[in-house]
């Protein structure tokens, strides 16, 4: 005849729930600024790396498209004073775009379909990098030592192609673009279109001139006069190769200033260093005195031309430095490098065990009060959830913490090794994803953490209250 | 619904501890009853095993061998939820070194089993408040714990035993740290309780002022209740303790 009338204990509120755990931060605030302190290193590290990709990759763009532009009159120069290799060539017109001046003449040079030629160009482009891939042990088993478009024209021979095949069936694990066999069928034409192209293209060069002097005389005419031969220009590219030659007849005249005997003789005497103009001329970019050196040396300079030119020239070299150096840093793709991807697991784990042991510590030494709070009613549950969310209160001040210092290190970095390229295409969007992904992994992290102690705490009889030390 | 005179009841409680190779018996065949509206002082040398007593009837640990009823049901049939739901409506606790949270301000630890229990927090502020200023601590409401004084603590964990109205009020070493004024006190207010809202309350104490107001006094002797004695027995007995 029970009297008591016994029913299951209510869950305690989430707000509650958090006002606990912040109260409970807060008392012990050392403690838990030791813990947001690990979190912060661990998540800085990973954002830092997974944002040093995307800010490089960024870079890298936006320096090459400058360092492209830059490049466009000398790229403009080869254009019309030789025909490209079979190899470039492929390789320029598989990038051919629609309506571009490149398509058109592409049009104009070649004999038959246009978009047939282009489609097989971009199938000859992945075939060679196909076979370009392949190690070369089993290249040469495959197509002997043959590269590059010689491999098709080795391959159009029926007999290469029958061992190519019985070769290529005992190495399952080479995968082969499907479609070899129709593109070796249109081989033939594509050859021959190929060469129409190059001799069309060479007669067009035949008729150019002297580039630099039409160039100094008439520009419009000149690329008009390109245009009728059938050599069309983009408007765009053509300012870029304007600037380009102007430029460069600035540097020209800088460095005819620099070699005139008296400054070439006397510079290794004055500056106790090897003369070359292009390194002379960059240390006069930065350098007043030895500016009013040359000026003095030579007499009748014009100073301030002197300066500007010799200004730009560095800012050039700089970028093209620059430019150079990111590619062979972020040219390739996103992985992460196998070491990289250690360190961020091996500073995960020790921020998970950093963590556990600050947690279980605080639940150890916390042991009366939780048994107390057993005995006021508290359920199993609501204990290890108070524990489980002190320790996530932790993890997102740590992880917004950790992400901005990680944020602001890698962007601070950037800025001072890459200077202003680091924010012409700033990737905000990449960023932001990476910002909640840090978030999210710490969040993670203080979760998985707390998962043991709050378990402990959980389990932790009532009784231990009554205890007295 | 007809109510059981006994509230507490347990049959040959033993408890062991067992800590590696060592076993201490700390109740040995304990068998009792309690009913309801009793004020019981539990007396014994230390050691003797008075806590562990407290712990077994108060639903804090389950016993090596024997059975506790609370209010008729076994404590050994309820799930861990029931037991919370015991824990914090029905009985309340003073522990022997307060134990207050000392994250929270007194104020709170008194609201802490009311919000277990589901009460709205502004209900639960006003009643603590109420029960702080029963034990005179209402203008010390926000003082964390280490800003209190021992006795003060202590006043601040009976306010918070009496949080919910429990029907069962578990004291251990009640006022052997307060002055004799503020003793004299908590035991009035102990009083008031047991004769005005029918609080059954069980104390372990070695003070003499509370067998005075106890209707009966538990001897606890190695692990055993030694004698059960009434307070008239005990005024024969003795002759001149309370001189009234
Ligand atoms: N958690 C425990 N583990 C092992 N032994 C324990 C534990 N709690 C109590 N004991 C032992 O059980 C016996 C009874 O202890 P208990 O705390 O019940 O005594 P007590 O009467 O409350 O003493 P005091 O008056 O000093 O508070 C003691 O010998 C003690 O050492
Ligand atoms: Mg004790």
């Amino acid at each position: 005849m029970p009297n008591l009338e016994v029913k299951e204990q209510l869950p305690l509120s989430f707000r509650r729930l958090l006002e606990i755990s912040l109260g409970s931060i807060v008392y012990r605030l050392l403690r838990s600024a030791v813990t947001v302190a690990i979190i912060v290193l661990a998540i800085a590290f990973l954002a830092q790396i997974m944002m040093d990709g995307f800010l490089g990759r960024a870079a890298r763009q936006a320096a090459q498209s400058r360092a492209d532009k830059l490049a466009a009159y000398s790229r403009f120069l080869r254009q019309v004073s030789s025909v490209d290799a079979d190899e470039p060539l492929v390789a320029s017109f598989a990038k051919v775009q629609p309506d571009t001046a490149a398509f058109h003449n592409l049009r104009r040079w070649g004999t038959g379909d246009t978009a047939r030629f282009i489609a097989l160009s971009r199938q000859a482009q992945v075939y060679r990098e196909f076979f370009d891939a392949i190690p070369l042990g089993r290249r040469v088993l495959l197509v002997q030592h043959q590269a590059g478009l010689a491999v098709f024209d080795w391959l159009a021979q029926p007999e290469n192609y029958q061992s190519f095949r019985e070769q290529l069936q005992r190495m399952p694990a080479l995968r082969l673009p499907a479609g070899l066999a129709e593109f070796l069928t249109d081989w033939p034409w594509y050859r021959q279109q190929l060469s129409a192209v190059k001799s069309a293209y060479a007669r067009v060069i035949a008729g150019v001139g002297d580039v630099d002097d039409q160039l100094a005389k008439q520009p419009t005419e000149f690329f008009s006069h390109l245009a009728a031969i059938g050599f069309a220009v983009d408007a765009e590219v053509q300012a870029d190769i304007l600037r380009g030659f102007e430029h460069q007849q600035r540097v020209r005249w800088a460095f005819a200033q620099l070699k005139a005997p008296p400054v070439a003789a006397g510079w290794s005497r004055q500056f106790q260093e090897p003369f070359s103009p292009g390194a002379a001329l960059v240390s006069c970019a930065g350098s007043p005195a030895r500016r009013a050196w040359v000026a003095q040396t030579l007499g009748g300079l014009d100073t301030e031309k002197f300066r500007a030119v010799a200004s730009e020239y560095r800012a050039d070299e700089r970028l093209q430095k620059t430019a150079q150096e990111l590619l062979s840093r972020y040219g390739s793709a996103n992985a992460l490098s196998e070491r990289v991807v250690w360190l961020i697991v091996v500073s995960f784990l020790v921020c998970v065990v950093g963590i556990a042991n600050a947690m279980l510590m605080s639940v150890l030494e916390r042991f009366k009060e939780i048994a107390t709070m057993k005995c006021l009613g508290a359920r199993r549950q609501t204990i290890a959830f108070l524990f489980v969310t002190e320790s996530v209160i932790v993890g997102v001040i740590g992880g917004i913490v950790g992400t901005v210092l990680g944020l602001i290190i890698v962007v601070v970095r950037h800025a001072l090794a890459y200077g202003r390229v680091t924010f012409e295409r700033f990737p905000t969007g990449d960023l932001a994803l990476t910002f909640m992904a840090c978030f999210c992994c710490s969040l993670l992290l203080a979760g998985i953490a707390a998962i043991y102690p709050a378990l402990v705490a959980a389990k932790m009889a009532p009784m231990e209250a009554m205890r007295v030390e | 619904m007809s109510r059981s005179t006994t509230i507490i009841r347990t049959r040959a409680v033993t408890k062991h501890y067992r800590k590696g190779e060592v076993v201490t018996q700390a109740l040995r065949g304990v068998t009792c009853e309690i009913r309801r509206g009793e004020f019981i002082s539990v007396m014994g040398p230390s050691g003797s095993g008075k806590s562990t007593f407290f712990n077994v009837i108060g639903a804090l640990s389950t016993p090596t061998a024997g059975r506790v009823l609370i209010d008729e049901v076994d404590v050994a049939q309820l799930s861990n939820d029931e037991l919370a739901y015991v824990r914090c409506k029905k009985i309340g606790y003073v522990f022997q070194s307060y134990n207050l949270v000392t994250a929270m301000t007194a104020l709170e630890n008194v609201m802490t089993p009311m919000l277990f229990a589901g009460v709205i927090p502004d209900e639960a502020r006003t009643r603590g408040m109420k029960l702080l200023g029963r034990v005179g601590l209402a203008e010390k409401w926000f003082h964390q714990p280490k800003q209190l004084s021992g006795g003060q603590q202590q006043r601040v964990a009976i306010a918070r035993a009496l949080a919910n109205r429990p029907r069962i009020l578990l004291c251990d070493e009640l006022t052997a740290n307060l002055d004799l004024q503020t003793g004299e006190a908590i035991i009035q207010l102990l009083v008031e309780l047991n004769k005005q809202d029918g609080v059954t309350i069980i104390c372990a104490t070695h003070d003499y002022r509370m067998l005075d107001k106890s209707d009966r006094i538990f001897w606890i002797r190695d692990g055993v209740i030694d004698r059960i004695e009434n307070r008239a027995d005990l005024k024969i007995s003795t002759g001149t303790i309370g001189g009234l």
